[in-house]
C-alpha cells in the first residue's frame, strides 16, 4: 500500500486491482460479527452547497431539469437509515441562498427541514452570512444540529456562543470527533455582514483540532466539515491542500466550489497515511455516502483492510 | 458518469490506530440526485407545501419569453451579456433621469454572481429569484484606466465574465486587446463602470474598484431591475433572443 503514488490516481488504480484482483463486499465479514455487534457498521451521508433547494430543479431549468431537491436526499436518508441506523448526517455549509425561499424567509425553513431530516451537524459558508450574522442568530432557533466551526473567532459579534468549535458523537460505539473550517471571509463577504468576526489559520486550527480530537478525546474518526474548497489553480488553502497537511484526520467532507466527484478522492497526510476527501456538487444534485465497518475486537486483526469505491 | 461502476478492492490499513476502533472496511458512493435515486418524501414535502403556496402567486408570475435557453459560459455567453447589457443601460437611464450628466461607459457582472440559467420559453419570477439571489444593488464607480486594466486581468484570468460597452481579447489568460467605447482604454483616462454593490465592495477580489475616484449608490435592487427591464422588452419587442457578439473573446 506503500507504493502507490498519490499524484496518478490512474496508477493506483490499476495497481489495487492487480494487488486485491477485484471488489469484496460486506460478506468479507461473518455476520455474526455484526449480530453480536463485535463489528460496528457507520453510514455517513453528507451534503454541501444546498443554497436552499428543497425542492427538484423546475422541469423547465436549463441544466438541471427535475433533479436534485433535498426532498429527495431526505427519502434517501430514510432508506438509508433503514439499512442501518446507525448514521450521520452532515452538511458542510451554504445552506443558504440560491432559491426565493430564502428571500422569504430567511434561514428559519430550510434548518427547519435539516432539522427534521436529522442532520447531526453542519458548517458555515461564506452565504450563510449574506443577510449578516444577526439573520443567522435568528436562524439558528429552528436547528435541532450544532453549528460547528473552529476558525471564526466570533466572541466579538453577536454570533458568539451560537456556534461549536468541535463536537464529539458516539455513533454505535464509535466516538467520532468533527470540526469545521470556514473560508476566509474577507473580499468574498462584504464587510458589514461579519463585522469583527476574527479569522484563524485553517491549517493551524486544523492541527490544533484533530490533535485534540483524536489523542485528548481517543476519537476513532476524526471529520473535518470543511467550506475551504475543494482546489485552487491559484495558491490559496483548499482541501486537497490541507489534506496532505493533516495527521488524524480520516475525513474532509468539503463544499463551496461545487465540485461534483465521481468518487472521493484519497490522498496521503502527513504521516503518508490514507485521508479521504470528498464533495457533492451543490444545489441537492448529489450526495456523498460512506460505508465505514469498524472493529470493536481486534476479530479482524491481520486482515487488511479494504477500501471500495463504488 | 452514472453508469460508470467500477469498483476497486485496495490494501490498505486505513485509519488503523489503536488504541482505537479500527476500521476494516470504507465503502463510498457519490449518489447522483435525480428520479430513480428516489422520490421526494411526502413528510418534508409537506412541511415545504404551505411555504411553497404562500409564494407561488409571485413566482409564477410571467417576466418574459426566450428563444433560447440562457446559460452563463466563457468567455462571453447570452446569458452575461443579457445582463451586463441590461445594467449598462438602466445606469443609463437612471443617470439621465436624475439629471446626473454621465454617461456610464461600460458594466462588469462577476461571473460568480451569476446563480443559475433562464430556461427557453416562459422566463418566470422564480427563475430571476434564482439566477440572482442576492440584494445586491447597481452602483457605478467613476474609476481609472488603470483599474480598468487591473479588472479586466482578472476577467482574463477568469477567462471571460459579463462586461457591456468593453470589448476584451484574453490571450494566455491575460488581456491582450482592451478597448471602452471602440477606444483604447487610456491608463490615465477615467471611465464610469456599473457593476453591483458586492464587486464595488471588492467583492469577488475586485479590490481595484473599491476605492474610486467618485461613487454612486442607486439604491436599485439587480434583481427588480431584471425583472422590469426584461418584462419591458417583452412587452416592445417580444420573444427575446440574445446574442454573442464577440465582445469578450480568445486571441491565439
Amino acid at each position: 500500500m506503500g507504493e502507490f503514488t498519490m499524484s496518478n490516481r490512474r496508477d493506483f488504480i490499476k495497481h489495487s486491482v492487480l494487488l486485491g484482483g477485484g471488489a469484496l463486499t460486506l460478506g468479507l465479514f461473518p455476520n455474526e460479527l455484526f449480530a453480536s455487534g463485535e463489528l460496528v457498521k457507520l453510514t455517513i451521508v453528507h451534503t454541501n452547497d444546498i443554497h436552499y433547494h428543497l425542492e427538484p430543479f423546475p422541469e423547465t431549468d436549463a441544466e438541471y431539469a427535475g433533479r436534485g431537491g433535498l426532498e429527495r436526499i431526505a427519502s434517501l436518508v430514510s432508506r438509508y437509515r433503514k439499512e442501518n441506523t446507525n448514521l450521520l448526517l452532515v452538511d458542510s455549509g451554504d445552506m443558504f441562498q440560491g432559491t426565493p425561499y430564502f428571500n422569504y424567509f430567511k434561514g428559519d425553513l430550510i434548518l427547519r427541514i435539516m432539522s427534521k431530516m436529522g442532520y447531526e451537524a453542519g458548517t458555515l459558508g461564506n452565504h450563510e452570512f449574506d443577510n449578516g450574522m444577526g439573520d443567522i442568530v435568528s436562524a439558528l432557533n429552528y436547528a435541532a444540529f450544532p453549528i460547528v466551526n473552529s476558525n471564526y473567532d466570533f466572541s466579538d459579534t453577536v454570533m458568539a456562543g451560537h456556534t461549536k468549535s468541535h463536537l464529539i458523537l458516539k455513533k454505535g460505539g464509535v466516538k467520532v470527533g468533527i470540526y469545521g473550517l470556514g473560508i476566509e471571509l474577507f473580499g468574498l463577504v462584504t464587510k458589514q455582514n461579519y463585522g469583527s468576526t476574527h479569522y484563524l489559520n485553517p491549517v493551524e486550527t486544523a492541527l490544533k483540532m484533530e490533535q485534540m480530537l483524536k489523542k485528548e478525546h481517543n476519537c476513532d474518526l476524526v471529520i473535518c466539515l470543511s467550506h475551504l474548497g475543494f482546489s485552487y489553480k491559484e495558491n490559496k488553502i483548499s482541501d486537497k491542500t490541507l489534506a496532505p497537511q493533516t495527521k488524524y484526520t480520516d475525513l474532509i467532507l468539503g463544499g463551496h466550489t461545487h465540485t461534483f466527484l465521481d468518487k472521493p478522492l484519497l490522498l496521503k497526510n502527513a504521516e503518508g497515511k490514507p485521508i479521504l476527501v470528498n464533495q457533492a456538487g451543490w444545489g441537492a444534485l448529489a450526495a456523498g455516502k460512506l460505508d465505514l465497518v469498524f472493529d470493536r475486537r481486534g476479530h479482524m486483526k491481520g486482515r487488511s483492510a479494504e477500501l471500495n469505491i463504488l | 458518469m452514472r453508469r460508470l461502476f467500477f469498483s476497486i478492492s485496495a490494501i490498505l490499513f486505513l485509519f488503523a490506530c489503536s488504541p482505537h476502533l479500527s476500521v476494516y472496511q470504507l465503502t463510498t458512493k457519490n449518489i447522483q440526485v435525480n428520479n430513480q435515486a428516489a422520490k421526494v418524501d411526502s413528510t418534508i414535502e409537506a412541511i415545504v407545501k404551505p411555504y411553497h403556496d404562500s409564494i407561488e402567486h409571485d413566482m409564477t408570475k410571467l417576466i418574459a419569453v426566450s428563444a433560447t435557453p440562457l446559460v452563463k459560459g466563457k468567455p462571453e455567453s447570452k446569458l452575461t451579456n443579457l445582463i451586463s447589457d441590461i445594467l449598462l443601460k438602466s445606469a443609463s437611464d437612471y443617470c439621465k433621469i436624475n439629471n446626473l450628466n454621465i454617461t456610464p461607459d461600460a458594466s462588469y457582472t462577476n461571473y460568480g454572481g451569476l446563480r443559475s440559467s433562464l430556461p427557453q420559453g416562459n422566463i418566470t419570477v422564480r427563475n430571476l429569484f434564482e439566477l440572482m439571489p442576492f440584494e445586491n444593488e447597481i452602483v457605478l464607480v467613476k474609476v481609472s484606466g488603470e483599474s480598468i486594466q487591473k479588472m479586466a486581468e482578472r476577467i482574463a484570468g477568469r477567462g471571460g465574465e459579463g462586461v457591456a460597452g468593453l470589448t476584451l481579447g484574453i490571450r494566455n489568460a491575460k488581456p491582450s486587446t482592451l478597448k471602452i467605447g471602440g477606444k483604447k482604454v487610456d491608463p490615465l483616462g477615467l471611465y464610469w463602470l456599473v457593476t453591483n454593490d458586492y464587486c464595488a465592495n471588492g467583492g469577488d477580489q475586485m479590490s481595484m474598484l473599491a476605492d474610486p475616484v467618485q461613487r454612486i449608490n442607486t439604491k436599485m435592487k439587480i434583481r427588480d431591475v431584471l425583472i422590469q427591464a426584461m418584462a419591458e422588452r417583452y412587452k416592445k419587442d417580444g420573444i427575446i433572443s440574445v446574442k454573442e457578439d464577440g465582445r469578450i473573446y480568445n486571441e491565439q
